[in-house]
């Protein structure tokens, strides 16, 4: 009944996210792809930034976007720690394991069935994307970019700009944008 | 008839998907209803053309008879559809009609303005957000009798008439569920007819009640499909029918292209009391993130 609540009070969709991810998930280990577990600190290491985007293997609008998150993590990803969390009820490592090779993602998939990292950040749809800092608090949250589906040469790269402002000292142009994504599919 | 069912094959034929390399999103539940916002849609505005043949009737014993005259109607509709909060969209349809018919002794053609409709739907869930909870949605709706009813028509074939001459009004649910491509809803209403004045003979109220089932995919083309089915029961006249649909959508950046075929079906023990239809629409609408 409590995940039904957010529905029925039309409450808007960061309505319960933290600003600042507490220590205890940051340090959390969860089923990760490319570990037994890991924590979104260990992923982060040493790098300043963390990009949080939640995943959906079921998702038609996570497939369309995989080319533009893979392009910023490889662009970024020396400065800046991607991870994926699949915070769907029916998620596993199995699964994780098996999306994560076939779309070629070089950052690890978290396993959160418990939805746990989605609560905590307010996500509720699949590509929504957050940047924490190295104290866990969210500098940028919302989508990847202005795309429902098919990318556009034209679209306005949200979580891009994020990255770029953030990396050179200032803050996101927007730090919350809207997400264009399936639902996450909870329990 | 034959020309009829090539024009409607021909359609369909036109805007089947051709598969593509993009990836659709978000949109399973957009072919199967027109005016329906889809998830993150805000706003919409369209118009719907839609032509509709009379192929015959059902009459009291439940046999399907051909139809003597040829009928056919046009309807432009002019559609629009809100979202005010996250779960509640309310909706309006404007509807200009024409009717055509011929006999062979006569013909006519006439048309107006139809029954101006009023929708809302809230989504208490959401389908696809839960795997053990489906969407669930309250329906309802209002006609207001904006339209000619019958008979303030002249003509003989009655082409002048555009709406029912009452005011209806109608309740319902909708339960539904969505994973990746695949949508599925379950709807039913019920539908009351107010009563109305004919001459100086007083028409009863009278109820019915509506279900239907849609079953929709997401194409990997960006396209959607949908295929539906609705049962509707009057069960005092007594009248029903069975009413079969496949509808597909297609977004182009801001706009959405929607389409289908739709038909009675003709087999006797179907329907009953009612006049039997086929028919195509196309609708083309803004949309507003």
């Amino acid at each position: 009944m409590r995940r039904i609540v957010p529905f029925l009070l039309l409450l808007p969709a960061f309505a319960f996210a933290e600003d600042r991810l507490p220590a205890a998930l940051l340090g959390h280990p969860f089923p990760s792809t490319d570990a037994e577990a890991q924590s979104l600190e260990g992923v982060r290491g040493e790098r300043p930034f963390l990009v949080v985007t939640f995943f959906s293997a079921s998702c038609p609008c996570q497939r369309a976007h995989d080319p533009r998150l893979l392009a910023l993590a490889e662009e970024f990803g020396d400065r800046v720690a991607f991870v994926a969390v699949d915070a769907e009820a029916h998620s596993t490592r199995e699964i994780d394991r098996r999306e994560k090779a076939a779309r070629g993602y070089p950052f690890p998939i978290l396993s959160d069935p418990e939805g746990r990292l989605a609560d905590a950040l307010g996500a509720r749809f699949a590509t929504h994307s957050a940047v924490l800092d190295a104290e866990g608090r969210v500098r940028y949250r919302g989508g990847i970019d202005d795309d429902r589906g098919r990318l556009r040469d034209d679209a306005r790269l949200h979580l891009r700009e994020a990255l770029v402002a953030l990396l050179g000292g200032g803050e996101p142009p927007e730090k919350e944008t809207k997400v264009f994504g399936c639902f996450l599919r909870r329990k | 008839m034959r020309r009829f069912a090539c024009s409607v094959l021909a359609i369909a034929a036109a805007v089947l998907p051709r598969l593509a390399e993009a990836q659709a999103c978000c949109a399973g539940a957009a072919a199967g209803e027109l005016g329906r916002l889809t998830l993150h849609e805000e706003a919409l505005l369209g118009v719907d053309l839609r032509a509709v043949r009379t192929l015959g009737a059902f009459g009291d014993d439940a046999s399907f008879r051909a139809a003597r005259v040829e009928a056919l109607q046009f309807e432009q509709s002019f559609v629009g559809t809100l979202r005010l909060g996250e779960a509640v969209q309310v909706g309006a349809v404007l509807p200009l009609v024409g009717s055509f018919a011929r006999t062979p002794r006569e013909s006519g053609f006439g048309g107006g303005l139809g029954d101006v409709r009023l929708s809302a739907r809230c989504d208490f869930t959401f389908a696809g957000a839960s795997r053990t909870v489906p969407g669930i949605a309250l329906l309802g709706g209002v006609a207001a009798p904006s339209g000619r009813p019958v008979e303030a028509t002249d003509h003989p074939l009655g082409v002048e008439a555009t709406g029912m001459g009452r005011w209806r009004s109608w309740l319902g649910a909708a339960v539904e569920q969505s994973h990746g491509w695949a949508f599925a809803q379950i709807a039913g209403a019920v539908i009351h007819d107010a009563p109305r004045d004919v001459g100086d003979r007083r028409a009863d109220a009278r109820w019915g009640a509506t279900g239907s089932v849609v079953l929709g995919a997401s194409l990997p083309s960006e396209w959607t499909l949908a295929a539906s089915a609705l049962y509707e029961v009057e069960p005092r006249s007594p009248r029903r029918n069975v009413r079969f649909g496949l509808g597909v959508g297609h977004p182009l950046r801001d706009w959405r292209l929607q389409g289908g075929v739709f038909t009675d079906a003709p087999f006797g023990g179907l329907g009953r009391n009612q006049t039997v239809q086929a028919g195509f629409h196309f609708a083309l609408m803004r949309i507003w993130t």
